[in-house]
């Protein structure tokens, strides 16, 4: 029986490690609601773990039950449309965000979006905008308990953060989860002084 | 420095409520109510360039 009453929500950036922790969630033993309606590809080998329904969240949470005591992939935008009367625990994966913005111009590209051509200081600056005020409010939800997971350092040491992991959600296989994280699926890493998010 | 015109009416009244609210200057006043709103205005338009992005990588409809 899953003793978890709750959702745990995998959200952050897109492209911040969000498949990864997702991944290291369900091989840890936490179920994952996903419909594998994007196939894995050459940006996410192991699979991108997304729910369809998540997209539409603004419009339609009916769905939301389904995730009880389950993990979802929610990304940070979509976040103030949780329905208040459930309890969650968010896992905000950071990244630094020029790896970000380099991860994501790639999947622009492959998919010949003419986002590709935004301005990367701009768009940059505007996520580091948008993750202060998802952060503020996450700190304001009574019903909702964040954990702030930093990709590289999950990459460098996940033994350390599969226990963390464990710990906030109440219990899971920690050797399964450092397990199956493989540092070859760092996609992009440019080297930076200083964790922009 | 630059000088814009502006409405006689407009800065009137524009003196007027600098006064009262405090403004060393009219001119202080409506700097500071052009860089509030441009502001407002510049978020508002990177907040949709983001929103472009995160539709472009499929996970905002």
């Amino acid at each position: 029986m899953n003793p978890r009453n709750y959702v745990a929500v995998v959200s952050g950036m897109p492209r911040s490690g969000t498949s990864l922790m997702m991944q290291m969630l369900n091989s840890g033993g936490l179920p994952v609601l996903t419909d594998n309606s994007r196939a894995p590809d050459t940006h996410n080998p192991r699979g991108y773990f997304e729910y369809e329904p998540v997209k539409h969240l603004g419009r339609d949470a009916s769905w939301i039950g389904l995730a009880r005591g389950k993990a979802v992939k929610i990304i940070y935008r979509l976040l103030r449309y949780l329905p208040p009367e459930l309890e969650y625990r968010v896992i905000f994966v950071e990244r630094e965000l020029t790896d970000v913005f380099a991860s994501q111009q790639d999947m622009l590209r492959a998919r010949g979006d003419a986002a590709a051509d935004q301005d990367e200081k701009r768009i940059i600056a505007a996520f580091q905008a948008e993750i202060s005020e998802a952060r503020a409010w996450l700190a304001a939800q009574p019903n909702m308990h964040t954990m702030y997971a930093p990709y590289g350092e999950i990459i460098a040491n996940p033994e350390k953060w599969a226990g963390e992991l464990s710990r906030f959600l109440d219990g899971l296989d920690t050797a399964a989860m450092a397990a199956s994280v493989d540092p070859r699926l760092r996609h992009h890493r440019i080297p930076s002084p200083a964790l922009l998010s | 420095m630059k000088t814009i015109k502006i409405n006689s009416e407009l800065w009137e009244r524009a003196q007027e409520y600098a006064k009262q609210a405090g403004y060393s200057s009219a001119s202080e006043f409506v700097e500071h109510i052009l860089e509030r709103e441009l502001s407002r205005a510049e978020k508002e338009a990177d907040h949709k360039e983001v929103e472009r992005r995160l539709k472009g990588l499929g996970y905002l409809e």
